[in-house]
């Protein structure tokens, strides 16, 4: 589960703007804990031959359902510092690891909600991890097999950020 | 399907405003059906609370901006001119049909960029005028002069000043902001005269209104109204909404009085003569209405009589905001001296690139090669890439001016000399001497190589030779031989010529 750290975004953009060193520094130090993360999450994808072969990308003339590629899969799995519009409810993620392209959400998903079954599912190699919205095969894998040490890793982060930017304001 | 994303750090902004908002809204709704039914009057209350839902979320909106705003003036220092400033804004925003919603961001960029609230509501108007007369939209505007403010001039390239990008890099804002004006002046005062301009100084004034009222509706308010005058039309609005805004105020203690007067605590009440809630609410109720009156009606600054009104500034206050000024002063004198300093070394630059590009270094190196020395622009040309390559700027200048010179002067002699007619042969009119008899004088003899004296190679008279072998001429003894030879069979083919073996003499 996310967690909630008011103030976050000011922090960020105070850091930005009146301490730049230490924005940079408090950034690398997170990126140095999504970094593995984001690595890991793209190795659990299927490569091109692993997938199920219809579903690779390949020439067709009416194509609606997304088509997988590896490279394309793996380059939209990566990480976000900068805060999201917020959602209906006023929610906004402001560090965040994300699974951006269409094919390589269905590789995370397909079996989420019906189990695996059919003939397209059960095709997958990797295993569903997790329990309901937060189980995939590749990212959410990797978020539960790292056991929350990104989290907190980014949370001591911007917690440092904040102590030393006090600290220097005082 | 929507991206995958696991948020890690989340922060929850902004809806608690609005929740609160329709919270309230809500109990309003309530209250108000509550009491119409306990009045009996069936009122349809969606338009009212749909109204109200509208203003709550508009002026939520519109204090935001205010505080805003409100933040950054105080944080430099001159919290007490926020109702100077909010009162600026709102005069600018009646008279010129710019939204104070637009006006309060661009006021807060040009306040933060130039530090002088004199010359933030200066650009804040000259913004406006470039805007009408541009097209360019409002705030982007305002973006633009707060950054050339500081320098950055790429964003007034779009204002077609008639000047170039290298041009535009070297001028100071002064310059910058003068050339704006005479361009851009008066604009929005032409503009306003237009349908478009006067229906956007309504829609300012009436807000949504305006999307609803249409052409005709328009033209037949202002006309019928305020006889064609829109300024008038607008005051006219303005009054009509704080008349609007008194009624409502009343309406609604109007009912809040009702409530308590009908409800059960109260009828209780009236039985008791020594209860005196009803006088107690009434009187809450009233002063209650009173305070509100006088928030809604209450100038944010000016003179009530002879009482001010408002926040005003203390002596030290007053001089802190001259301090301010005069800093703000400094600070433009001290870029507008590193924008001085940038001109010059843009200068040095384009002097030197000017000075490179004049180098033709392959003709250089190719004239050099054929003629086995230079010439004087050649010469100039490599003291000048010497002095390119030191740095040298003075020297390259000085360099370059001579090598200009020096062209130009090779190019006249070229052309002289293309002009200058065919020269005559100067020895048209020599007629060579006749020379002597190679034997008439003995200076024509004399001894030369490995001739005897008075032999002359080629001019002399032939020599006979004669060449004996054992007492008889050559050509007979060879003939001897062969005619021997021939009759001892032992050479056939005498005289074949171009046979094999055969021996021909001529």
């Amino acid at each position: 589960m996310p967690t909630e750290l008011k103030g976050a975004t000011n922090l960020r953009k105070a850091l930005k703007k009146f301490s730049p060193d230490l924005d940079k520094e408090t950034r690398d130090e997170m990126v140095g804990f999504l970094k593995p993360l984001v690595k890991k999450a793209r190795g659990f994808l299927p490569s091109n031959a692993e997938a199920p072969s219809g579903f690779v990308k390949h020439e067709v003339k009416t194509a609606k359902f997304p088509m997988y590629d590896a490279t394309e899969a793996r380059r939209g799995i990566g990480y976000k510092l900068t805060p999201t519009k917020p959602n209906r409810q006023g929610w906004s993620s402001t560090v965040s690891i994300h699974n951006k392209t269409a094919a390589g959400a269905i590789v995370e998903t397909a079996g989420r909600k019906s189990g695996i079954t059919g003939k397209f599912t059960p095709r997958f190699q990797g295993q569903l991890i997790g329990s309901g919205k937060m189980s995939g095969r590749a990212m959410f894998r990797a978020y539960k097999e790292d056991e929350g040490k990104a989290r907190v890793g980014v949370i001591r982060a911007l917690e440092k950020a904040a102590a030393k930017f006090n600290g220097k304001a005082a | 399907m929507a991206e995958l994303r696991i948020p890690i750090i989340v922060e929850n902004k902004g809806k608690k405003a609005f929740k609160e908002t329709d919270k309230a809204i809500t109990g309003l709704t309530k209250n108000f059906k509550k009491l119409a039914g306990a009045a009996g009057i069936g009122l349809s209350t969606a338009a009212v609370i749909n109204f109200g839902k509208k203003a709550a979320a508009a002026f939520i909106a519109d204090e935001k901006a205010a505080r805003q705003l409100a933040i950054a003036v105080k944080n430099l220092g001159i919290a007490f001119e926020t109702p100077r400033i909010e009162s600026f804004i709102s005069d600018l925003s009646m008279a010129t049909g710019v939204a104070d919603d637009q006006l309060r961001p661009a006021m807060q960029k040009l306040l933060t960029t130039t530090g002088s609230v004199t010359k933030a509501q200066e650009l804040l108007s000259q913004a406006i005028d470039i805007s009408a007369g541009s097209g360019v939209a409002f705030e982007t505007v305002a973006q633009d002069l707060a950054s050339a403010y500081v320098g950055q001039t790429r964003g007034i390239r779009k204002y077609n000043l008639g000047i170039t990008q290298a041009e535009l890099k070297t001028m100071k804002f002064a310059d910058i902001q003068e050339r704006l004006n005479k361009q851009f002046s008066g604009a929005n005062a032409e503009y306003l005269t237009t349908y478009a301009g006067k229906l956007q100084l309504i829609s300012t004034a009436a807000g949504e209104a305006s999307e609803k009222i249409g052409k005709s509706l328009v033209e037949s308010l202002v006309s019928v109204f305020a006889a064609g005058d829109t300024t008038r039309f607008v005051e006219q609005i303005d009054e009509l909404a704080t008349k609007i805004a008194n009624v409502v105020n009343s309406v609604v203690f109007g009912f809040k009085k009702l409530y308590i007067l009908t409800s059960d605590r109260a009828i209780l009440a009236s039985f008791n003569p020594f209860d005196d809630y009803e006088k107690n609410a009434l009187a809450a109720i009233e002063a209650a209405e009173k305070a509100a009156k006088f928030r809604l009606g209450a100038p944010s600054m000016g003179y009530q009589g002879s009482r001010p009104i408002g926040i005003y500034a203390t002596p030290a206050q007053q001089a802190a905001a001259k301090k301010l000024e005069a800093d703000a002063a400094r600070r433009a004198r001290e870029l507008a001296s590193s924008q001085a300093k940038q001109l010059a070394e843009q200068k040095k630059k384009l002097a030197l690139e000017k000075a490179s590009k004049t180098l033709e270094l392959d003709r250089i190196n190719l004239t050099a090669a054929l003629k086995g020395k230079i010439s004087e622009t050649d010469r100039i040309s490599l003291q000048l890439q010497l002095a390119l390559l030191d740095k040298n700027d003075s020297l390259a200048t000085k360099l370059s001016a001579e090598l200009e010179a020096a062209t130009k002067r090779q190019q006249t002699l070229n052309a002289a000399l293309l002009a200058t007619p065919e020269a005559p042969n100067p020895y048209r009119n020599w007629v060579p001497p006749a020379l002597q008899s190679m034997y008439d004088s003995q200076q024509y003899f004399g001894p030369q190589g490995g001739l005897g004296a008075g032999v002359v190679a080629g001019v002399n008279p032939p020599v006979n030779v004669q060449v004996v072998i054992d007492g008889k001429e050559v050509a007979s003894a060879v003939t001897d031989v062969q005619v021997n030879q021939s009759l001892s069979g032992t050479f056939s083919d005498v005289n074949r010529v171009a046979a094999r073996g055969s021996v021909g003499i001529r």
